[in-house]
């Protein structure tokens, strides 16, 4: 049971906390010819240790792009929108359904993006000794989204809900327990009766043995969707905001100094990022009445 | 004139109604008099005090300060009477919380900005200080200067009160029972310092429940009772049947010193 | 007492309170695991270096935090206190004036506008200060400030009017201003539980930026080992303000009359402190703090903050008021009511039960050594630590604990808001408890009266204007706050509002908050009358 994990919910509740969060890191010796990058990404971790652990991207992107590169990660996702929408962020790092709400009542524009974001899944999980083997089982079941900004923790388990016409209870009587991993243990542990999480995390919790594999069983994969991206606010200077784009595309597995920078994005490689590929969120957000 | 009392009443608003506390008082208060005012408890007096010193208004009759009518007063301006004003309460109602030198500077609280105040809470200035240690001089009390006020005896406190006063530099001065808690050796000696101030061209209006303190001291006695007032002559012409009349029926009055405080007064009064 | 037992019946419904599960063996070993993770705590170097770092960044949020916190809640409390614009001797001779009339409404609204600072969430304020000054801690501490300042105000106009009012119309007769007898008579009474209150209001502070940013959002950042460490560094920070808080108490009364429960110790070896060289040290620290969190940076000024601030604004109105949205809001309400009541409850039998040991006696004999006395100072640092530790374990762990304890649901969390709700309020009571003037205790002692009569006849009718006061506005700070009951996946406002925010749903999260501005004044309503209550009761009992 890793740390107070997963129950965001109260922690990111309050940014009274972007505060202590948000560390910003920055070099003041480089020679950025006065310009400046500010970078934001919505927090997937805790955001000190986000930004601590992002030395090596904020320093290729110094040296790629030309201009001084400031990371602030706040505690929450809205931050970083209202953040982007003020004028306050120039390039963020959005989750699939952040872009889309971002993109629609700030204009974000999209840069590039993992190529793995492109074929994100969900996963449905139970118990093992659980008499559910199908999402049409789910009716009068409790169950357990993450984070209810999370595309691949809520918006689109809740789509494919939906698409399956499965009892409009279970949505309406689910809890949000605030992160995948929380969401995991809250089935393990018998806390709820099935829940829907990232793959790519459960992947990596049972992988490092930080979950019990045995105690979990799979009964539902999502098909493919997009998710995270690169997205640039409308106005940013075109040049720079290229620069971005040409330094992030320009990262190679093959190349020895690139090889952190990509470890800590969990990349292989960047691709550009096109809006249309968000239409499939966006209708699914929309038609779960999510998107205002 | 001074004051001028033209059937001043006061009335509580209270759960069974209005609880009336003065009736009807006239009288006039020329510059530079002393004056006693008598009568059994709950004859008033307190109340009559409290509205001399601009902390109540009347609730009828009509109460003049200077020829100014009190009622028609803007708070600015009824801000000015107060601080013309000193009062001496029965209990000396210091801050109990602060020294004694600070007591002191309070006095001149309504000659001054809010932030000479506040920059005297802080620190207060080399002028200041020296005029209130002068007070506490007079008072005798200069080397209590950085007691608390709650370290004191009562005897100490109603001299820090009479300091207080003399760093305010008042016109009048109202005493209300500024002997009542005190035994008869240190009521003297505040009477002495009270009336060395009423003799530098103050007025002083004093309250007493002791009658012969009263009459030996000041020279004009106001009697009150039943919150109207039951004779106003010199002192020299009051006769021990209008003294017995007064009391009649008042359970000892003169023998009951306990006060209670101002608080339950408003009620009982 | 019919209805209040019907309220608690109904709330303890809503709250989902089960006790079979905590007898469960099974949760008890789920539990034991848990707790058995804990050790060893997390102490290598490169750790500890992010701990000290985050500690220290930590204090100077708290700090700057608080500081703006006061500049907001001074003048509003000063305002808001009633005595001094709306009731009593001081306004007597001035109520019917029109600047009177004005100044009573100014303080009605005063009191309003504190509630209305702590019916916004932090959420929305921290939302709108990012909009404005972008992120980093500067929008965090404005939003610390603004939610803080309103429960800071509400409490310093409570401990405003619960001064002694006889030496103010003192004051008040020598000339001076409403707020010359704030600064030379109310503040000297009031400001040694002011000053209590004040740093206790930073321990908050401490709590939200500490928990918040080292436990992290995502929460894969953490080892539970690493959790340890924290709770320890917290426990480290709370420790230390409540000594500050004592040796401040301490200091400003050196010199108090006998009694005092310090008075034996300081009175002769601290010398009276010179003011203005504590004011320019506090200063100084404050800006120090400031200006390392980059409140003063030139960016901090940007004219266009208010544009966006206002944008924001704008995207909240109008509130969503349709009858279908109202609708699902009667759920999340029920829900919050029950939990927040039961919480409550539980915190304060918590709290009564810890405090009331936790509270340093006024006993003058208590110089006499003996068992006895060994005991009783055994059980005061004991119930202290108790109650400290109370408040350092952050209410996200208590309610992972009592996840395990009673399994998912609104019990849950209604457990965890009670044990931190008790941790709160047994601090304050004991504080508000050894604030009370020693001299009518001791005139009961004097009559041979128990400690439990003293208690009773002598502490609580001084203290209880204040004790229902935090009570009160802690069982307020439940109704706004139980975000914990999400977690535990048991509902409520919290977690409602969150999700609305987070999917900008601003319409209606507006309606949430006008829900919560109604039932933070109905907790107002209902204190007062409660106060009205027990004053009217002892006034009675005095007549007889």
């Amino acid at each position: 049971m890793r740390s107070a994990a997963g129950l965001s919910i109260t922690l990111a509740s309050c940014i009274a906390i972007a505060a202590a969060g948000a560390a910003a890191c920055s070099r003041p010796g480089s020679d950025g010819g006065g310009k400046v990058l500010r970078l934001s990404m919505i927090p997937t971790t805790d955001p000190g240790k986000m930004v601590r652990d992002s030395e090596p991207l904020v320093a290729y992107l110094e040296k790629a792009t030309g201009a001084r590169v400031e990371l602030t990660v706040p505690l929450n996702y809205a931050a970083v929108v209202e953040a982007f929408g003020a004028d306050k962020v120039d390039v963020a790092y959005f989750g699939g359904f952040t872009y889309v709400q971002a993109h629609k009542r700030f204009a974000a524009q999209p840069l590039v993006q993992r190529e793995r974001d492109q074929a994100f899944h969900s996963l449905f999980i139970t118990q093992p000794d659980s008499p559910i083997s199908a999402l049409a089982d789910l009716a009068g079941k409790r169950f357990a989204f993450g984070d209810v900004n999370s595309t691949s923790g809520h918006l689109m388990p809740e789509y494919y809900l939906r698409q399956a016409h499965v009892d409009p209870g279970v949505i309406a009587g689910a809890i949000y327990t605030g992160g995948h991993d929380a969401t995991a243990l809250a089935v393990a542990n018998k806390k709820a009766d099935a829940g829907a999480l990232d793959e790519a995390v459960f992947d990596r919790l049972t992988k490092d043995g930080k979950l019990d594999a045995a105690r979990l069983k799979v009964f539902y994969k999502t098909p493919a969707f997009f998710d995270y991206v690169w997205a640039a606010r409308k106005g940013l200077d075109p040049a720079l905001a290229d620069a971005f784009r040409k330094a992030m595309l320009a990262l190679d597995a093959g190349d020895p100094a690139h090889k952190p920078v990509l470890a800590l994005l969990q990349a292989t490689r960047y691709v550009a990022a096109d809006d249309a590929s968000y239409d499939k969120l966006r209708e699914a957000a929309t038609s779960a009445g999510l998107l205002k | 004139m001074i004051y001028q009392l033209d059937a001043v009443g006061k009335a509580y608003p209270s759960r069974r109604g209005a609880v009336t506390s003065l009736a009807a008082v006239s009288f006039e208060v020329a510059a530079g008099e002393r004056v006693a005012v008598i009568g059994p408890s709950g004859a008033g007096k307190t109340t009559l005090f409290r509205l001399l010193n601009g902390t109540l208004r009347p609730s009828s009759g009509r109460l003049r300060w200077h020829g100014r009518d009190v009622a028609s007063l803007s708070p600015r301006e009824a801000r000015a009477m107060r601080r013309r004003i000193g009062t001496i309460h029965q209990q000396a109602l210091l801050v109990p919380s602060l020294t004694v030198l600070d007591n002191t500077l309070c006095g001149a609280l309504g000659a001054w900005s809010l932030a000479r105040a506040l920059r005297t809470a802080i620190s207060p200035a080399r002028g200041d200080v020296d005029r209130a240690m002068a007070a506490l001089d007079r008072v005798g009390l200069a080397d209590k200067r950085d007691a608390r006020a709650d370290e004191l005896s009562g005897g100490q406190q109603q001299r820090v009160a009479i300091a207080r006063l003399v760093m305010q530099d008042p016109e009048v001065i109202l005493a209300d029972e500024p002997f009542a808690s005190l035994d008869p050796a240190l009521a003297d000696a505040i009477a002495e310092l009270l009336l060395g101030l009423a003799g530098a061209g103050r007025t002083l209006v004093c309250t007493l429940h002791d009658v012969e303190r009263a009459l030996a001291l000041f020279p004009r006695v106001v009697a009150l009772r039943a919150g109207r007032v039951a004779f106003d002559v010199p002192s020299r012409a009051v006769s021990r049947e209008a003294l017995d009349e007064l009391y009649r029926g008042a359970p000892a009055a003169a023998a009951s010193p306990l006060q209670a405080a101002p608080r339950e007064q408003i009620v009982t009064c | 007492m019919g209805l209040a037992a019907v309220v608690v019946v109904a709330s303890g419904a809503v709250a989902g309170v089960r006790l079979a599960p905590l007898f469960d063996p099974a949760n008890h070993a789920a539990v034991r695991g848990f707790a058995r993770g804990l050790w060893p705590p997390d102490v290598s170097l490169e750790f500890l270096r992010v701990v000290a770092a985050a500690t220290l960044r930590t204090a100077a949020i708290a700090i700057a935090g608080t500081a703006l916190s006061l500049i907001v809640a001074l003048p509003l409390a000063f305002l808001a206190t009633a005595t001094l614009f709306r009731r009593g001797p001081l306004v007597e001779g001035e109520r019917r004036a029109p600047s009177g009339m004005v100044l009573a409404a100014a303080s009605v609204a005063a009191r309003a506008a504190l509630g209305f600072l702590r019916a916004v969430p932090d959420l929305v304020w921290a939302l709108l200060f990012v909009a404005g000054f972008g992120l980093g801690a500067v929008p965090g501490v404005l939003a610390l400030a603004v939610s803080y300042g309103g429960m800071l105000g509400r409490i310093l106009a409570d401990l405003f009017e619960t001064v002694d009012p006889r030496p103010l119309e003192a004051l008040r007769s020598t000339g001076a201003t409403r707020a010359q007898i704030l600064v030379f008579g109310i503040w000297p009474q009031a400001r040694t539980s002011a000053i209590a209150y004040v740093l206790y209001s930073f321990e908050c502070c401490v709590r939200s930026a500490m928990v918040l940013g080292l436990v992290g959002a995502g929460g894969l950042g953490y080892e539970i080992s690493q959790i340890a460490t924290l709770i320890a560094a917290l426990l480290a920070m709370v420790w230390l303000t409540d000594a500050t808080s004592l040796a401040l108490r301490r200091l400003l009364r050196a010199n108090a009359p006998p009694g005092w429960y310090v008075q034996r110790r300081l009175r002769t070896d601290v010398p009276a402190a010179p003011r203005g060289a504590i004011a320019a040290g506090l200063a100084a620290i404050v800006i120090a703090a400031g200006a390392a969190i980059g409140l003063f940076d030139r960016g901090v000024l940007d004219p266009a903050a208010l544009g966006h601030m206002a944008r924001l604004v704008r995207d909240l109105f109008p509130p969503d008021l349709a009858p279908d949205h109202l609708r699902t809001l009667i759920e999340p309400v029920a829900q919050t009511l029950g939990t927040s009541v039961i919480g409550t409850l539980l915190g304060v039998a918590i709290g009564a039960a810890l405090g009331v040991p936790a509270a340093a006696p006024h006993d003058e004999d208590d110089r006499a050594r003996g068992a006895a006395h060994l005991v009783r100072h055994a059980v005061r640092r004991l119930s202290r630590a108790t109650l400290s530790l109370l408040r350092a374990i952050p209410d996200v762990l208590w309610v992972l604990i009592f996840l395990l304890a009673v399994g998912l649901g609104p019990f849950a969390g209604t457990l965890a808001l009670g044990v931190h709700t008790g941790g709160v309020l047994g601090k304050l009571y004991a504080d508000t408890l050894e604030e009370v003037s020693p001299l009518p205790l001791r005139g009961l002692r004097a009559t041979g009266a128990t400690p439990l009569q003293i208690l009773v006849w002598g502490a609580w009718p001084e203290a209880r204007r204040m004790l229902v006061s935090y009570t009160l506005l802690r069982w307020e700070m439940n109704l706004r706050t139980s975000t914990v009951l999400g977690i535990a996946g048991g509902g409520g406002l919290g977690i409602a509002l969150y999700n609305d925010v987070q999917l900008r749903f601003y319409p209606q999260a507006a309606t949430m908050i006008l829900v919560v501005y109604g039932l933070v004044t109905a907790t107002g309503w209902l204190g007062d009358a409660v106060l009205r209550r027990l004053e009217s009761a002892s006034l009675a009992t005095a007549r007889r």
